[in-house]
């Protein structure tokens, strides 16, 4: 019988491609199938690249050289708000298009001496702004499992890829759970590095003090290879910085917070998320309810901060230095026409937001009334870490919503965030772990739990996560 | 209360233009959105200021050498430019004459 190479997870394709049982070729073939026979229904790369053949052919010489490293060979994709020099980067907005990046992120310059098969760019959020990609230029990318529903985002294409076997795995970008959330709808696992930990150069900048690049895997021993292969100090991003791993633990404490379980949330996700911790517990593991007063201001705080940041990073896009220029009267004229022409609803909304919040006479009722909260916050945090190694939530309150239920809602859309946020706020590591699935019309669900720990001690997190799976 | 009068002008202030069916629309979110951001006000206190015990991130400067060619990506960051004249990015006179 053919085995099905796009099953492979990481480490097994690792060792079938040593070995020699397979070839680059066949494995990338494998991918190539599913993107061609599936792609125009999913929607979930933007681009194919056309030189797939020269870098299969480039991976298994290194490969027959003895020289691989653990990504060789491998088929991957990254959102398209990562830089890869030469290739276009559109960040899924009309106003980027054609857009050609003139160099590499960190991470892609980290990757590249591996010899990956980059196979293309995938869907996203306009800018990462969103939680179903239904704000891409280029149209919703479906979720795999019920294409009537989204694949979550705003890496909605990178969880979307691995889910559907277009990709062996992919990198997001997370900046209120824009990794985490997806890879719970689609059923695959989704880090969240330490803020600092991987260096944002060359990922386009949304919100800098939330942004961080992350992984999206099949497996969490895959999510780790990655996450070790992208982290490090870079002198080209100056929040970035490096610690040693931490050694992991026979027994873990686990805290709840429980008063952010209410009833608005789904009940089935409920049900799932306690029959993890009954998993956890079952082998050994102390799960303990804590108290975490300010956390449930964790989204009004977001809501915030990111748009302040946001409506500074946006204005870059000025119809000047790159993407869309529209011709006015005057160069004001070309900022405004160029910017409201070919900037989403979205991501227009947002900076407004920001504007309004960081303008006279309102920044200290939010700016920094948001950051004396998200102190508050932090400090509460570093408290209970005394006491507890690890806090458990469910990754979103709901399974993949239908596509269009909250489009119209920007509210309710921001909801959706409630789990996550924190987590960027904080700036400590989170991991989502597929491990339930809830039946809706007939069909089934992935649904998954998000474990948070200390600032860099994303070991921890593989640990316990692994024992989730 | 946010007034179409004030959004009009974080609108300037951004650099954005919209229809004024569209600016209705974006009050009603502005509404929902600040309406639910109001609960903050349940917390006392608005000092913005760190403790270093919160604070995880220290800003990291590097020295201020060149690591790269001069000219090393001078045409391709000017290649990504809508309006180029040479080594310049085009843009429209703003002083002087009539604007």
């Amino acid at each position: 019988m053919l085995m099905d190479l796009t099953k492979l997870t990481l480490e097994q394709a690792r060792e079938k491609l040593d070995k020699k049982e397979i070839s680059v070729k066949e494995l990338v073939k494998a991918y190539q199938e599913n993107i061609k026979s599936k792609n125009e229904e999913l929607n979930i790369f933007l681009e194919v690249f056309d030189d797939i053949d020269d870098q299969v052919e480039k991976a298994q010489a290194v490969i027959d050289a003895g020289e691989a490293r653990s990504l060789t060979g491998i088929p991957i994709a990254f959102k398209d708000n990562i830089c890869i020099k030469g290739r276009k980067a559109s960040a899924a907005s009309r106003y980027l298009g054609e857009y050609v990046a003139p160099y590499n992120a960190t991470v892609t310059d980290k990757l590249v001496p591996h010899s990956p098969v980059f196979l293309g760019r995938v869907n996203m959020d306009e800018f990462a702004m969103g939680g179903s990609t239904e704000n891409s230029a280029f149209g919703v990318a479906k979720n795999p499992h019920d294409t009537s529903r989204v694949s979550g985002g705003s890496s909605g294409g990178s969880a979307a890829a691995v889910a559907a076997d277009f990709a062996l795995l992919t990198l997001g970008s997370d900046t209120g759970g824009s990794v985490r959330q997806p890879a719970s709808f689609c059923g695959v696992v989704g880090l969240k590095p330490t803020y600092g930990s991987v260096s944002r150069h060359g990922l386009m900048a949304m919100s800098s003090s939330l942004d961080v690049i992350g992984p999206i895997t099949k497996t969490v021993a895959d999510a780790k290879i990655i996450f070790d292969n992208i982290k490090g100090k870079d002198p080209l991003d100056s929040t970035s910085d490096e610690k040693d791993p931490v050694a992991k633990k026979g027994v873990y404490k686990i805290g709840v917070p429980r008063s952010l379980l209410t009833d608005e949330m789904d009940k089935d996700v409920l049900e799932a998320f306690e029959a993890d911790l009954k998993t956890l517990q079952d082998k050994g593991h102390e799960i303990v309810d804590i108290e975490l007063p300010s956390l449930k201001y964790s989204l009004a705080v977001y809501y915030i901060i990111m748009p302040c940041e946001v409506s500074s990073n946006m204005s870059r896009y000025d119809g000047v230095r790159f993407g869309a220029h529209v011709e006015g009267k005057t160069l004001e004229d070309d900022y405004k026409q160029s910017r409201s022409q070919y900037l989403g609803e979205e991501v227009k909304r947002r900076i407004m937001l920001g504007t309004y919040s960081l303008s006279s006479g309102y920044y200290d009722a939010y700016y920094n009334k948001a950051w004396h909260v998200r102190t508050k916050m932090r400090e509460e945090v570093i408290k209970v870490f005394e006491s507890i190694d690890v806090i458990m939530l469910p990754t979103s309150p709901t399974p993949a919503f239908k596509i269009g239920e909250k489009s119209t809602d920007p509210l309710k859309m921001y909801l959706t965030d409630i789990f996550t946020v924190s987590a960027n706020l904080l700036g400590v590591p989170g991991i989502t772990v597929p491990t339930q699935k809830v039946d809706r019309d007939g069909k089934l669900l992935p649904v998954g739990s998000q474990i948070l720990g200390p600032h860099f001690h994303e070991e921890w997190l593989f640990d316990l996560g692994g024992q989730l799976e | 209360m946010i007034t179409t009068q004030e959004l009009e002008h974080i609108a300037h202030l951004a650099r954005l233009e919209y229809t004024p069916e569209a600016l209705e629309a974006l009050r009603g979110d502005f509404e929902n959105i600040f309406g639910y951001i109001d609960q903050l006000n349940e917390v006392e206190g608005s000092d913005s200021r760190q403790s270093a015990e919160a604070s995880s991130v220290k800003n990291a400067l590097r020295e201020d050498e060149a690591t790269t060619a001069n000219g090393e990506y001078t045409d391709a960051l000017l290649e990504a430019a809508p309006k180029r004249n040479g080594n310049f990015v085009e843009v429209k006179k703003i002083i002087g004459g009539s604007q």
